[in-house]
Parts: C-alpha cells; structure tokens; sequence
C-alpha cells in the first residue's frame, strides 16, 4: 500500500455530532495543551514502583451528545519519578496540538492516566489508573479558550462510563464521580495561533504531538525531539495544471453504467423503494479532483461534470460545480467511447510523499417517485474512488495508468479497472 | 646378484600369506574389549576382503604355461592356494558380521541398550513432534486407528479362532516404522518382512525380524504378506504410502496412547473403541474454521450485510412509516431441539474430555453457509456414551448449554441442511497438551427431491464417522461397515451399537417468528438470546438507516453497544450476564412497554452499559478460552460477584480495574464490519 493509502486508513476518525457542529460555525482556532506532570499518586502496594510504566491517553468528547469524536492521543511512557512519602509523581511535559471551531463548554478532553505494564508472555497490559475532564472552553463568545495553568482532579473508573445512558445529565455525572484523593495533573492550555497556516493540512479535532508527521509541513531536521509545531513551517507549493482529463471505464461505458443501474434496481426493488417497471436512470457524472495528503483534502476538491464522448457532439459546455475550478473550452475531437472532462483543472501540490491527486467518480441518479411519476427524486451517490498518485507528476507530461476503481460509500470494495488517461 | 625371480603363483602365494597375517592381526584386534573404533576396523576388514577377492581372481587366470620354471605339482598348489584365500575370506567376512551389528544388528545386551536410548529420543521426539502440529497428530492417530480397523475385520476373526493364534509363524510384512518403546519391544522399519510368532490378544504380537531378533509389535503395523491377500495387500501399501509423510513426522509420539487404550479395553469388545481416538474420529473440522478468525462466528453474522451493489444493505431495512427493522422471512427459519445423542464412542483412556459438544450450521454438502453455533452437552459418567443437552437446573440456563436453537439460511442451495458435528475437547493426560475432536457429524437435509421443506418432527439422525467432506471414501467408520459383516451376531450387534443424534425440529410461533424476522437472514444461535438480537438490529439500523447523514457516508459512528455487541455475542458466559440483567429488568417493565420497541431500545442500551460492557473491558476478566474450567469459573466469578451491580458504579469504583480507554473501543466501523 501506498503511503497516501497508509495514512488515509489510520486517519480515519469519529466526526463531531451533526448537531454539535451545527452549532458552531465559525472558524477553527489552534490550541496547544501541555501536561506537565501528576501528583500524589497513590501506588498499590502489590505495584513496584520501578517496573511502572505511566501514559496519558487524551480524547475529545461532547458531553452533550455523549459523543467521543476524533481520535486518542497517546502520550510516552514515564516511570514514577520521585516519591513524597506515601505519594509519588510522574513528570510527562508533553505538548498536544489541535484545531477545533468547536469552542463550545460541552466539549471536553478527557485525559486518562493509564498505567502500562508488561505481562509474562510478552504483550502490554495498559490499565485504567483514572481520568479527568479538562475543559477547554469557557463558553464566553471573546475568549472562549480557557487559559493558563490548572489543576486536574482525576476520578476513579474508566472514561467508558461516560457513554452510559444514565449519566447524560451533567449533574447526575457529578453525582456519581468519585474523585482520587491527592491525585491531580498539573496541566497548562492556550490558543496556539501557530496553527492557522497548516490547518488545510490537519484535520480539525485531532490531537498530535510535535513530532508527528503531517505532510506539507517541514519536518525537523533533527531526530525525534524536535517540535515542528511550535513554529510550523509549509513546505512550498506550486502549481500544476491537469489537461485533458479522460475516463475509460472498462471494458465501456455502457457496460459499467448499465451494470450499475441494474445492481441498483435491484437494490430499489429489495426496498420497496422503486415502483415496478420503472428504474433508475443516470443523471450526471461528476468527478471530483483533488489534492489529499492522507489527513485530509488540502484544499476544497474541484467537482467537476464529465460529458460523454459520443459523436463529436462537441457542443455541450463543460460546467464547473465549483467555484475555484477554472476552464478553457478546448476542442476534443478525438473520440472515443469514454467521459471526458472539457478544460483543465489547476491542483496546488507540495513536495511530499504523502500528497496524491486523488480522483472520484460520481454518478447522480434519479429515481421516479411512486404516485403520479411526474417528479424525480434525485440521489447522488458517489460510486468509485480514489487513486493516490505518486508526486512527481510533472515530470511526465503524459500518464496513463490503470486503476483498481472500488465504487463506495466505502473504500475497499468491488474491483472494476478503469482507466485515466491525461494528455 | 639379481633378485630372484619367482613365478606367478609364488608371488600369489606369497600376497596370501601376507594378507593371513594380517587378517590374524585384524581378528586379533577386534576381539579386544576395547575395540573403540570398529568403524576403522570394519573398513580394513573389508579392504582385506577385496584384496583376498583381487587375489583369487589373478589366481584364476594363472595356467602351468605363465611359469618361468616347471612346478612340479603345479595344479595341486593352485587349488591349496584357492582353499586357503577362501578360508581367509570367510573369516574375513564373519568378522564384518561381527563388527556391523552395532549398526544394524544388535545381540541382546547391545539391542537392549539401544532401547533405552531409543526410549530417551522418543521422549524428547514426543514433545517436539507434538508442539509442532497437534491436529496433525491426531490425524495421524486416526490414521494408525483406521488401519487398525482395516484389521479388526480379519484380525477379529483371528481372535476369535484358536487356530489362527499361536498357530506357528505367518510373516507379515511392516506398514510403517515402530521404534521400540519399552523392553520387549522389536522396533521395525517399513515394509521389512516379519515373522509373527504369536498373537496376543492385547494386540501386540510377538514377531521375528529376518535377523533373528523377536520382540513385540503392534498388530496393526503389520500386514499378512501370504499371497492369497496380495490383491488387499496392495491397496493397503497404497494406503500406506500416502500416509508414510504424516507417519514419519510424529512417528513414534502416540503409540503410548494407543498402547494405553489397546492394552485396557477389553479385547473382547472388539467392536467398540479400539485405541485412543476410536475409528472415525476426526480432528474437528467445525472447531478448526471457528478458530480460523471471525468468519463463521456469529459476530460475523449479525452485522448487515451489504447489497451486491454495495451501496445499500441486503438485509437491514427500516419500515419508512414505523421507524421499525423491516421483518424479513428467510428461505429457513426454524428452530430446533437437541435432544440427545446415543452410542457415541468414549475417546481413549490417554485422554482427559474438557468439553462434550455439538456444532451445527447451515451446509450445503460442500461449504459452511453460517455462523457455527456450540451446544455443550451434559453427561454423566453412568452412561458414556449418552449425552443429553438443556439441563434442568435452578435459575437461568446459560445458552451454552441450552439446547434449543434457532436456525436461519437464505442459501437457495437445493441440499441445504443442518450439518451437527459431535466434538470433543480433550486434553492428553500425558502430555497436557489440548485439541478438539469430531466424534462424528450427522446431516440433516431440510429439503427433499421436490425442493419441498421437511416435516417438523423429531429426528433420528445417524452420526458418521469422518469429516463430513469425505463423501467419496467409506466414512461409516464408526458403524464398522467397513470390511465384511462376518455374521448375524455381529450385524446385530452393529445395528444396536450406531451412534444416533437425536433433534426435534418444532414450528414458530407467530410472537417468535416475528421476532427471528428481525435478525439477519442467515444467522444461526440459541434462542433464549432471539429477543436480545432483535432489539439490538434495531438499535443497529437506527444508527446505520436512521442517523447517517446519507447513505453513502461512511464515516466512524460513536456508539459502545454497536461497536462491541458482537464481541459479547462470542462469548456465552456474558450473553449470560446480560440476558440475566435483562430479565430483571424486564420484569419492572409495565406490560404495554414490554412490546414497545423504544421502551426495549432503552432499556438494552442501559443493561448492556451497565451489565456487559463494564465486563467486556474489564483488567480482571481473564479472556475466554474455550472449556477451560479454571478460566471459565474465574471469569463466573467475577460475572457474578456481588459488587458487579447492574449500574454505573461498577464502571465509576475504585474498587474494579478497567482496561485503559481508547476511542477505537466505541467506534463502528461500516465499512470493516459489514459483510461483503
């Protein structure tokens, strides 16, 4: 698998709740959180403090909707350090970047403190040592990130326990938390206006360290220790331009569309859906084209109308759904049995393994209603996917490459070969 | 002056003394005790014998013409000179006798020696020879145990016969290699020929090696190599042969059991098991797919499966008016009762049984169509060979024992049935080492000639022996058809003495019918969990119908229950816990809200939260493993500790130790979950 495959795979994280993100429409802003350490940890006595290992674990979570979203950080490990009595204290000093515009009170981090140690047969026992719920914002409009230093007060049991139906209401929350005494994380959280320039490149809601990668961003020169978020830096982009993009779908057009719409047929008739002796019919096919650089898209992808190429019938226009996609009526006369994309569409890329123009088919479709079949009910639906491309692109003024086309709403699923020809 | 000439058969005479010299020194030599390097000696022995061989031939050629001077008694000398180089080369050649047989032939004191160390090697081979394939020891068991059977139809007739035992030597000639274990045995190699002095009943006969050599082998290596069974004799090498790969790699490591098990069973029962895993056993086909990951499990099947387009679900489709699963019938949809199983053979006496159980799925004669349910049977050690299933006990009946279950397929397959497969879980008393064992399968096909479905009825199906894949080769082992039915009496006692499996298959009702609708359309289990399984598929298309923002989104929903329901559903003890939950809560439930799915949805959500979940990430739980007694009771234990409450404060003491959290334990992914 590709990088761009990789890294596509492993960002796969929970959305924020539709709800939650309706309520906050405004623009990201960058935080920066920082654990320094935990103190008056209560060790059990069967525990010997050296074989100890500590890691704290931060996921975002929406109270409201009791709703996890993005993904979990994870901190290194640390042994205990320095015993007060019968107490000790575990230094992190670990720096976590993210980017939310959901700057909303209801959203919290829960930070576990997890203590890891290895079992007989070799593999690593992470067990729950408590959490916390860190609130990052205070709610007010001017400066809704909270700000400064702050104590956490950890609670007994396992962040699990916040999905429970019983526990919705905040007030029963705090009912049931019993707090560890003595134990409490020393922690420090501020904007971090740093980030708004990478923001394409990272996704909003997920928490990463300083030295995760993020492609587009200049990575640290030195190894391992070095923070390239602090001060993060793009690498420099240029432009390129697509040209002539054409669609073979194999072994034609007609046969991949037809099998596409009776597999849908069929799918409307095991739902009761569609009405007897009517069908579903293609209405558009769109493409979309775009740069990805595994986290996310680096910039909204163009979406744009593919035109059958039958007859030399030049005369329809190319339209652009979207708005940065620029055109240039070009004579296509060459034809062939295909979808072709009139005009050329202008991509930004980076210098980095991880970026790939990503392409995706779409089919529109509609489908009569049951009644008097005078309107149409219109789905889109995007069938087929992705194909990362390997960067240096400009290098070669025409590819043509082959790809295992999967039809979606997922990923990974039926093989048909389609091919992509740029000229 | 010149030396002397002599004449060609002076010099040979001269070459021949010389050589006597040194074979004198060579005997000498090798009668010292300490003759360490009879390798060395064993050589010059033999280069000796090829000069005496070199010598007799120029001999040979020599006439009275080839002398320079007349010899006088010339022809007489010659044939001297030939005695005494043949003489010299028989000492020469009795002396190599004498020397190989630390190799290959041993006197008694030397062979017994050899043992011993034989008896060492074995040892360690068993225990390296076992870590390396289990299942392909056990095969090979059944191998062993098939020929065994082989002879049991003319072997039995021996026994019975006085004339055939102790009758004087028969050879017989070796299927495989034996290596001695104990004193008294005579190891053998493949195909070497044997003379069979007499015949215990035990099954180890006493046989002579064409050396001399005598000491006991196991009857069923060996076959009667008279030429009125050659015809038999050659399929057996056949057989033999394909067999020799498996036998050579575990070679000697189960013939402890197999003696255990020959030597204790009365031989009079000839007909019952003979040796460790009796005839048509099998390593457990059912067992081995369940192990193979997640495929036939039932966690498997009760996710939604995708349309051929992939764009939409098979299976799961909500009512647009009621909010409610679409019920769906299926091809299949039936429930059924194990009853009980009769005749089936105990395994061995080697062998400690964890676990007497069946498997059943949907099968076409081919291919496993579902998930692979297990029934544990009950048993009693008053009568083996019974076992009977659902037994009456105070409180709830965990599913794993109970044997009414629900079967749904959708396969149009026209030989779709049930295939049941008896298994076993032992562990070797010897080496505790643990495997899984098909004591043999019945079929029940649920379709006849027409296509037309089978009556509901109790059924009594006939257990064979064998994979259920082995149709083309005689898988009746276990009714011992194999061979010729030798008398009245025997068929008899054949007919009373096959193994049966007994099932009723019931009609719904409409309430349960309804419910089974709800569930995937080929989805096999126990159905006191129906009820839970069809709250939760609505649970699960609330959130994959209901609450996607469209169809074709894709991306990770939050949610605990659908995120790890299936793994429960993988392990009985906590379906256990939950549907024990279940049922107390239900019952505060008022009668109107005790059909109303919202009410249900709930209430599922917050005992499975309460009840299940806390457990499924428990740090105390120790994972499940398969009739395991100590695991099981620790994890029952922990199930149904008094401080595991029923709410949220097991998830929130101080007192339980949970797993560390990690977002990935609440997020369902469509996309890996949903069959394709």
């Amino acid at each position: 698998m590709s990088d761009w495959n990789n890294a596509f795979l492993s960002s796969r994280v929970i959305p924020p709740h539709s709800q939650t993100a309706r309520q906050a429409p405004g623009a990201s802003r960058g935080l920066q959180l920082l654990f320094r350490h935990i103190d008056g940890l209560h060790l059990k006595q069967s525990e010997s403090p050296a074989s100890l290992q500590y890691q704290l674990r931060v996921t975002l979570f929406d109270s409201g909707h009791q709703h996890f979203f993005g993904r979990t950080w994870r901190s290194g490990s640390y042994s205990v350090s320095g015993m007060q009595g019968q107490s000790s204290r575990v230094l992190f000093n670990e720096v976590v970047y993210f980017h939310t515009s959901l700057c909303l009170s209801s959203v919290v981090a829960v930070v576990e403190l997890v203590s890891l140690s290895t079992r007989a047969d070799g593999s690593q026992d992470a067990v729950g040592s408590g959490f916390g719920l860190l609130q990052l914002f205070t709610g007010h409009a001017d400066t809704s990130i909270s700000q400064g230093e702050g104590r956490l007060s950890l609670f007994n049991g396992t962040p699990r326990a916040l999905l429970h139906p019983k526990l919705k209401d905040p007030l029963q929350l705090n009912a049931v938390l019993s707090v560890m005494e003595g134990s409490q994380l020393l922690y420090s959280i501020q904007p971090h206006p740093a980030l708004t320039p990478i923001m394409h490149l990272l996704p909003p809601n997920i928490l990463v360290s300083g030295h995760d990668s993020i492609p587009g961003v200049v990575p640290s020169t030195d190894t391992g220790t070095a923070d390239v978020l602090r001060k993060p830096r793009l690498l420099k982009s240029f432009s390129c331009v697509l040209d002539g993009l054409r669609v073979a779908l194999l072994p034609s057009v007609e046969v991949f569309e037809s099998n596409l719409l009776q597999l849908l047929n069929r799918d409307c008739q095991n739902t009761n859906r569609g009405v007897e002796g009517r069908s579903v019919v293609v209405q558009e096919r769109r493409l979309l084209v775009g740069v990805h650089n595994g986290w996310g898209w680096v910039e909204k992808p163009h979406v744009l109308v593919l035109e059958r190429e039958a007859g030399g019938s030049g005369a329809s226009r190319a339209r652009g759904a979207s708005a940065s996609g620029s055109f240039r009526q070009t004579s296509t006369d060459k034809l062939s049995d295909g979808l072709s994309l009139r005009g050329s569409v202008e991509l930004k890329m980076m210098r980095d393994v991880a970026f790939s123009i990503v392409f995706q088919l779409q089919y529109v479709f509609s489908c009569p209603l049951a009644g008097d079949g005078q309107s149409a009910d219109t789905e889109s639906l995007a069938a087929v996917e992705v194909c990362g491309k390997k960067f240096p692109l400009i290098d070669q003024p025409t590819l043509k490459y082959r790809v295992l086309v999967r039809w979606t709403c997922t990923h990974i699923l039926i093989n048909v070969p389609m091919e992509k020809v740029k000229e | 002056m010149p030396p002397k000439r002599r004449g060609p058969l002076q010099t040979v005479q001269r070459e021949t003394d010389d050589i006597k010299r040194k074979v004198d020194a060579l005997v000498q030599h090798a009668a010292e005790p300490d003759a360490s390097d009879r390798t060395e000696t064993l050589e010059r022995c033999k280069e000796l014998q090829r000069a005496v061989e070199e010598i007799m031939k120029t001999l040979k050629k020599l006439s009275k013409a080839d002398e320079l001077a007349p010899v006088g008694n010339y022809d007489q000398c010659k044939r001297e000179e030939e005695k005494r180089l043949l003489t010299l080369y028989e000492r020469l050649q009795s002396l190599a006798v004498q020397l190989k047989p630390h190799d290959e032939m041993a006197g008694p004191s030397s062979s017994q020696r050899d043992q011993e160390n034989e008896e060492e090697n074995s040892d360690e081979e068993d225990v390296s020879s076992e870590d390396e394939d289990a299942e392909e020891e056990v095969k090979d068991n059944y191998d062993n145990d098939n020929d065994d059977d082989d002879d049991n139809a003319d072997s039995g007739d021996e026994d019975i016969s006085p004339t055939a035992s102790g009758q004087g030597s028969v050879s017989y000639i070796a299927l495989s290699a034996f290596k001695g274990e104990e004193e008294g045995d005579l190891s053998i190699q493949k195909g070497e020929g044997l003379e069979v002095l007499s015949k215990n009943k035990d099954g180890w006969w006493l046989a002579q090696n064409s050396r001399g050599q005598t000491g006991l082998v196991p009857k069923t290596f060996l076959k009667p190599s008279s030429p009125q069974d050659s015809e038999r004799k050659d399929e057996d090498v056949d057989e033999g042969e394909s067999e020799e790969e498996e036998e050579e790699s575990s070679k000697t490591s189960n013939w402890n059991t197999v003696r255990k098990a020959v030597t204790e069973i009365d031989a009079t029962d000839v007909l019952s098991a003979m040796g460790a895993i009796p005839p048509g056993f099998r390593p457990s086909t059912l067992s081995r797919l369940l192990e193979e990951g997640r495929s036939y499990r039932a966690s498997h099947f009760i996710q939604p499966k995708l349309s051929q387009s992939q764009l939409s679900f098979k299976d799961l489709h909500m009512d647009p008016d009621t909010g409610k699963v679409h019920g769906r019938p299926s091809r299949v949809s039936l429930t059924l009762t194990l009853w009980s199983c009769r005749m089936i053979p105990p395994p061995g006496v080697g062998l400690q049984v964890l676990s007497r159980h069946v498997r059943l799925c949907a099968f076409n004669g081919t291919q496993v169509l579902s998930n692979i349910h297990t029934v544990r049977a009950t048993y009693n050690s008053k009568s083996p060979k019974t076992w009977s299933f659902s037994p009456r006990m105070t409180g709830m009946l965990p599913c794993l024992l109970d044997g009414d279950c629900f079967l749904r397929c959708d396969s149009e397959s026209p030989d779709l049935g049930i295939l049941f497969e008896l298994g076993v879980t032992y562990i070797r008393n010897s080496t505790g080492e643990r495997g899984d064992l098909s004591c043999g399968w019945a079929f029940l096909k649920l379709f006849d000639e027409s296509g037309a479905p089978i009556a509901l009825r109790t059924q009594e199906l006939t257990v064979h022996g064998g994979t259920p894949f082995e149709k083309d080769s005689d898988m009746d082992t276990t009714s011992t058809k194999r061979g010729y039915p030798t008398g009245v009496f025997q068929q008899m006692l054949l007919s009373r003495k096959i193994p049966k499996l007994v099932v009723k298959l019931k009609s719904v009702n409409t309430r349960s019918r309804e419910l089974l609708n709800l569930l995937p359309d080929t989805i096999v289990g126990s159905l006191s969990t129906v009820h839970l399984l069809a709250t939760y598929r609505q649970i699960l298309a609330d959130a994959l119908l209901l609450d996607r923002v469209t169809m074709y989104n894709a991306d990770l929903i939050c949610s605990s229950v659908l995120a790890s329901f299936p793994d429960v559903l993988d392990q009985p003890d906590l379906m256990d816990a939950f549907r024990k939950s279940w049922t107390e809560s239900e019952s505060n439930l008022r009668r109107s809200d005790k059909r109303d799915i919202n009410v249900l949805k709930q209430m599922f959500v917050s005992v499975y939260m309460g009840s299940v979940f806390p457990l499924l990430y428990s740090a105390e739980m120790p994972a499940p493993c398969w009739a395991d007694e100590e695991v099981e009771s620790q994890r029952a234990r922990i199930i149904y500790s008094p401080s595991q409450k029923t709410s949220v404060e097991t998830l929130l003491s101080s007192q339980s130790s949970h797993q560390a959290f990690d977002i990935t334990q609440v997020s369902y992914d469509l996309i890996s979950s949903a069959q394709h």
